[in-house]
């Protein structure tokens, strides 16, 4: 699909071209000088508290805490590793926990900024509304090998595999924490889940009890309100609501001109929980929203001419879920959980999609003897989408109901109790292109001391098809050839099958007191049958008019290749006042095609979507008189497919904390440079324009 | 048209916060108490329950004879719980700690704090304890519900603990009306495994 995009900034490198695109960006020498003069920002913003900060603090006064009363010590609030966080730092995968305290010490407005914080985690802001997410590499607005969960809900979809992560606009304040995992996650959870998972669980109702009222108002995000209540009704159940709105402004693209990408959300929703006895407990959760947005990206007007005209739709969005989840505690080592949910989006964008989708999933766990611990879960999927379709973008059939039937067992090995565990899972699916699919993976995991872990796993985990690579119309271009008109089309292939990776990772993590913690995590990913596309022997058809030669482009499994890389990330506690959270990722990905390819695109596109290297700096300092300092500082590498030079972004905030009762932040983000790039996609559903510095002042009073 | 910087006074903003955190990082006399972690916090719970807890004479050897505290199984609080009960008290009996590996070193502990490690190993740890004196407590799900005394719970980041009164009773400890005003109550699940 072409999209032509010009950027001039002075000094001239032409891109490479590949066969159907025309992207032309001209790199500056002074967007590297505005690199530097970030980077010295970010050095300034964060040596500044080693500067102010005082040379002794006394640490805790330990010997007033045997003094205190009950009362006393009932009322203090703990910052503590939670079970669940505590049995992650012993599993065997890459996982970085973003916890409520990292929420609330970010400057992120959205779950996509938050995403940045974790190194192996690309995020590319492509426009306003719009993001290209991916875990290591292979990144695309409909990046499809990451798995989105959000209490248990699986929120991509399945027309193109990808996440609407405009429409993920939960209250942050309602966040308990996310888990995020890269590497394959297939066999826990999913065909989806190739190169990650991100788990996004919310708080218990009993955990927001109370009134909050959250006022966000700045440059970008021009207002921005969520207004909650949480309470108890009679006997055991806690319930909170909660309505927000969003209005975000737009972006300028690449001429200056407003990129009509500003857009509007309103949401309301729920979440009650209950405890029936000691044993159990069920949970009701849902929500409902409705918003516009401008959606800039390209129209074909007809098969002929002029082929791609820019275009500035507003996309009116829609849509809700309602979920259950019983969950039953037989003893202290085995138990169940059910869970029952609908969803429902409406977009009516260039592809103008309905899809429900009913879920049904059941969850068991217990120990079986001494040394095993067993998992395993079976669910039901049942979707059904209808597309209206337009040039740009069609699905073949337009409408279709699919079904998943998955399946899963783990088994958990103590070899040396409480020292080394082997875990050995599999999943089966059944999916509606490629029938019955296995994911086994293998883990072990050591515990060397009490606070270090070693692991390693080996897994495979495959990427099944999604509608769009099946079923997809998408007219590419065209050309008046000597005998009338000539349509070039992208077509989905029915027969495309699965794409392959075996994955191979090692990691480390040490924590040292409660002062310092590090994880090293590093992977070689084995990759087969990716995603190429394929020229196809022409035919004539006569639908849509004028009649016309199409040359198919057709989907097909040729690509194979490797990638690799590391990540790590560490966690310091300078000081009793100032904690710094550095991170690093690195991801080469070499692919190449099968003899048999005439593919000319994916190769450059699989290698050159996500950076080589990006780095993460976030420091917290807590100041006198309850106030409170954050700044982050997020490096990314240039991409070569699309071309986007390298940058840096740096937001920091002021925080005025008054008890538990309110308070006001003011915040920056983008602060080291005005305007810049981070994605072009390449389907053309959605323009790029430039992220830009922006400030906001939050204001949240809880009664 | 290309537009300046659409905030041309950022960099000033920039500086003006800077001054700002400096100014404003005037250490204060204690208003930036430090949070106590999850452990340093159940240890002076720890130090509570015993002091809110009577047990029979039987249990001390003299009247200056130790007060035992067992951390059975995985160490979760380190270095803090020695240092914030080192020297301390309860009545006259001076409190040590102990780590235990195994259920057999448990016999003279008047606390005993089973670590969620030992979490599949509960009704033998329990059974091993009916008869004597030793305060169970523990953190697990269900631990109160299967016999252990004390369990402690986390709500809305504050530390919460259930008391079973029925595991209190059947080791012949006497808790004080104030404790048990503080606690949530349970009493022995029937059927429980309870001989």
């Amino acid at each position: 699909m072409g999209v032509s995009t010009k950027e001039q900034v002075g000094g001239t490198r032409p891109a490479p071209q590949a066969a159907l695109f025309d992207v032309r960006v001209r790199v500056s020498t002074r967007s590297k000088l505005r690199s530097v003069h970030a980077l010295l920002s970010a050095v300034v913003l964060f040596a500044l508290p080693l500067v102010s900060a005082p040379s002794a603090f006394p640490q805790t006064k330990d010997a007033d805490l045997t003094n205190q009363s009950l009362e006393d010590l009932m009322s203090i609030r703990v910052v503590s590793v939670s079970k669940e966080e505590q049995k992650l730092s012993q599993t065997a995968a890459a996982v970085f926990v973003i916890t409520a305290e990292d929420i609330q010490r970010s400057m992120a407005t959205n779950i996509p900024d938050l995403l940045r914080m974790v190194p192996g985690i690309d995020v590319a802001q492509i426009n306003a509304n719009s993001w290209a997410i991916a875990a290591r590499g292979l990144n695309g607005r409909f990046a499809n090998e990451l798995l989105v969960l959000l209490d248990g809900r699986s929120v991509y979809t399945p027309t193109t595999g990808g996440v609407f992560w405009d429409v993920l606009d939960i209250p942050l304040a309602d966040i308990e924490r996310i888990e995020v995992i890269r590497g394959p996650g297939a066999s826990i959870w999913g065909a989806n889940a190739v190169n990650g998972v991100i788990n996004i669980i919310t708080k218990k109702a009993s955990e927001t009890q109370g009134g909050l009222v959250d006022a966000v108002g700045g440059t970008i995000d021009q207002g921005f309100g969520t207004a909650q209540y949480g309470g108890n009704l009679h006997n055991n159940t806690s319930f909170r609501a909660f309505a927000k709105y969003l209005n975000a402004d737009h972006f300028p693209n690449a001429s200056g001109a407003e990129g009509g990408d500003g857009w509007g959300l309103s949401r309301i929703g729920f979440r009650t929980d209950t405890d029936f006895s000691s044993t159990d407990s069920l949970t009701f959760e849902g929500d409902l929203y409705r918003g516009r947005e401008g959606e800039p990206s390209v129209e074909i007007v007809s098969v002929v001419a002029p082929p791609l005209q820019d275009v500035e739709r507003e996309v009116n969005l829609g849509g809700g879920f309602l979920e259950a989840v019983w969950n039953h505690t037989s003893s202290s080592h085995s138990g169940f959980s059910l869970q029952a949910s609908y969803s429902e989006y409406e977009r009516n964008d260039f592809l103008g999609e309905t899809r429900g989708t009913s879920a049904i999933a059941f969850q068991h766990h217990f120990a079986w003897g001494e040394r095993q611990n067993i998992i395993w879960g079976a669910e039901y999927d049942y979707s059904q989408s209808r597309t209206v379709g337009s040039l740009l973008i069609a699905l073949d059939p337009p409408n279709l109901n699919t079904q998943l039937f998955s399946s899963f067992i783990q088994d958990e090995i103590a070899l040396v109790p409480s020292r080394a565990y082997v875990t050995v899972g599999v999943r089966v699916e059944h999916n509606y292109y490629t029938a019955f699919d296995a994911m086994p993976t293998v883990r072990f995991a050591w515990t060397p001391a009490a606070r270090q872990a070693l692991w390693l796993a080996v897994s495979e985990a495959d990427r099944t098809p999604a509608e769009t690579d099946a079923a997809i119309r998408s007219y590419l271009g065209g050309f008046t050839g000597p005998n009338g008109p000539v349509a070039l089309e992208l077509l989905g292939n029915p027969q495309f099958g699965n794409e392959k990776a075996i994955t191979y990772e090692a990691g480390y993590r040490i924590s040292l007191a409660e002062q310092f913690s590090l994880d090293l995590t590093a992977y070689y990913n084995s990759y087969r049958d990716q995603q190429t596309t394929e020229p196809a022997a022409p035919f004539f058809v006569s639908t849509p008019s004028p009649p016309h030669t199409v040359l198919p482009f057709v989907y097909a499994n040729l690509m194979n290749g490797e990638s690799y890389g590391a990540e790590v990330w560490a966690n310091w506690k300078v000081n009793t006042r100032w904690t710094i959270s550095p991170g690093y990722a690195l991801e080469q990905i070499h692919m190449h095609l099968n003899p048999a390819s005439l593919d000319t695109t994916s190769v450059a596109a699989a290698e050159g979507s996500s950076p080589v290297h990006s780095a993460q700096l976030r420091s917290h300092f807590a100041l006198a008189r309850n106030f409170s300092w954050d700044t982050s500082a997020y490096f990314v590498d240039r991409l070569t497919d699309p071309i986007i030079p390298s940058y840096t972004r740096v937001d920091s905030g002021l925080t005025w904390q008054w008890k538990n009762k309110a308070s006001l932040t003011i915040a920056g983000q983008n602060l080291a440079r005005d305007r810049h790039q981070e994605f072009v996609d390449s389907t053309g559903s959605a323009a790029t324009t430039l992220v830009k510095r922006s400030i906001y002042a939050e204001w949240a009073w809880r009664f | 048209m290309r537009h300046g910087s659409r905030l041309g006074f950022a960099p000033q903003a920039l500086g003006a916060l800077l001054s700002l955190a400096i100014v404003l990082n005037i250490p204060a006399a204690s208003s930036q108490s430090t949070e106590p972690t999850e452990y340093q916090l159940k240890a002076a719970f720890l130090f509570n329950f015993a002091k809110f807890v009577q047990w029979p004479s039987t249990s001390f050897t003299g009247p200056q004879s130790e007060f035992g505290i067992c951390i059975l199984g995985q160490d979760p609080f380190g270095k803090s719980i020695d240092d914030e009960l080192h020297g301390k008290t309860i009545g006259e009996h001076p409190v040590t700690i102990t780590r235990c590996k195994s259920l057999t070193e448990i016999g003279n502990c008047h606390i005993v704090f089973v670590s969620s490690s030992e979490s599949k190993k509960l009704p033998e740890i329990l059974a091993t304890l009916k008869g004597s004196s030793a305060l169970a407590v523990g953190e697990t799900d269900g631990f109160a519900a299967s016999g252990g005394t004390i369990q402690f719970t986390l709500e809305q980041q504050r530390v919460r603990f259930i008391i079973n009164v029925d595991a209190a009773e059947r080791a012949r400890l006497q808790i004080s009306s104030k404790l048990l005003a503080l606690a949530k109550i349970v009493r022995d699940v029937p059927g429980n495994g309870k001989s």
